[in-house]
């Protein structure tokens, strides 16, 4: 099982929970998250698919290879405020 | 385009809506900060490239100088005592460059009454303070202090604080602009605006 924190949007797509607690074994990769959200919280998935929200494991940005351990801390990170350097 | 309000004001040690008594304390905090702070750096006296070894031991600083010049707290913040700090730690400075980003009541051509600002605990931290030891090592740079707020902040009010301290103004300016630039790439802050039509997470950057 990994707990996975929500930030913006993705709560509300969650259904206004501040996290997830999903199915997985030690060892099992960014990729297999992804399709447990697919299925679970297809909106969040879709904007995942579309490198929209981006997942952190260990508070480092993960690709779709990276493992997810027991005890990792994982997170769904929507678009940051800031945005393009044209944005303030 | 998104266009968040903001002030940029550059080298602005005057103009200040603080008291002054509130402003010799943070001076004199800082001060006694650096005595502590740095021992390594404060043995080298009379030497032009203390600064320099400063900058090199920027990497192993301990957690201290993180706290303060890092920092992503709800309270609002004094850019005067945050100068203030960034001058206190060496004489050498000669320019200070900074940007104070301030919450604006138009977005996307929409009328905004507040704003709240959501930070992933501790990588947030992690990403400024990344941030703060790049500069440091990029530039010619004596400091940095990188400062966020989160929860509600009024239309007006303080968002986000860089302050660079540097010997010319020209790396003053380059780093400040890059730490800004930065920091709205790779931070994990995100920005709920309140709209008389409600609630809306900013999450388009065109």
């Amino acid at each position: 099982m990994v707990t996975v924190q929500l930030f913006g949007m993705t709560k509300s797509l969650a259904g206004n929970q501040y996290s997830l607690a999903l199915a997985m074994v030690n060892g099992q990769r960014v990729k297999d998250l992804v399709e447990l959200l697919d299925a679970g919280y297809p909106a969040i998935g879709e904007l995942i698919h579309k490198k929209k929200v981006l997942v952190s494991v260990n508070q480092e940005i993960a690709h779709e290879e990276t493992e997810i351990r027991d005890g990792d801390e994982v997170a769904l990170l929507p678009p940051f405020a800031g945005g393009t350097s044209a944005g303030c | 385009m998104l266009k968040q309000s903001a002030s940029f004001v550059l080298a602005s040690l005057r103009g200040s809506t603080y008291r002054s008594v509130r402003l010799v304390s943070s001076l004199a905090a800082a001060l006694l900060d650096g005595l502590f702070e740095h021992p390594a750096g404060h043995l080298l006296v009379g030497c032009g490239s203390r600064e320099l070894r400063g900058k090199k031991m920027s990497t192993q600083q301990p957690a201290g100088d993180d706290a303060k010049f890092v920092r992503v707290q709800r309270e609002d913040f004094s850019v005067d005592a945050e100068i203030n700090r960034v001058r206190g730690r060496s004489k050498r400075i000669g320019g200070i460059a900074i940007f104070l980003g301030t919450a604006r009541d138009r977005s996307k051509g929409k009328d905004v009454d507040s704003i709240t600002f959501e930070h992933y605990e501790g990588m947030a931290q992690k990403k400024l303070r990344e941030i703060r030891e790049r500069a440091l090592k990029d530039f010619d740079i004596i400091e940095v202090a990188i400062l966020h707020r989160y929860g509600e902040i009024g239309i007006g009010e303080n968002i986000v604080l860089i302050v660079v301290g540097a010997e010319h103004r020209a790396e003053a300016f380059r780093a400040c602009t890059w730490a800004i630039d930065e920091l709205k790439q790779i931070t994990p802050i995100w920005k709920l605006e309140h709209t008389p039509e409600g609630e809306v997470w900013v999450e388009e950057h065109p």
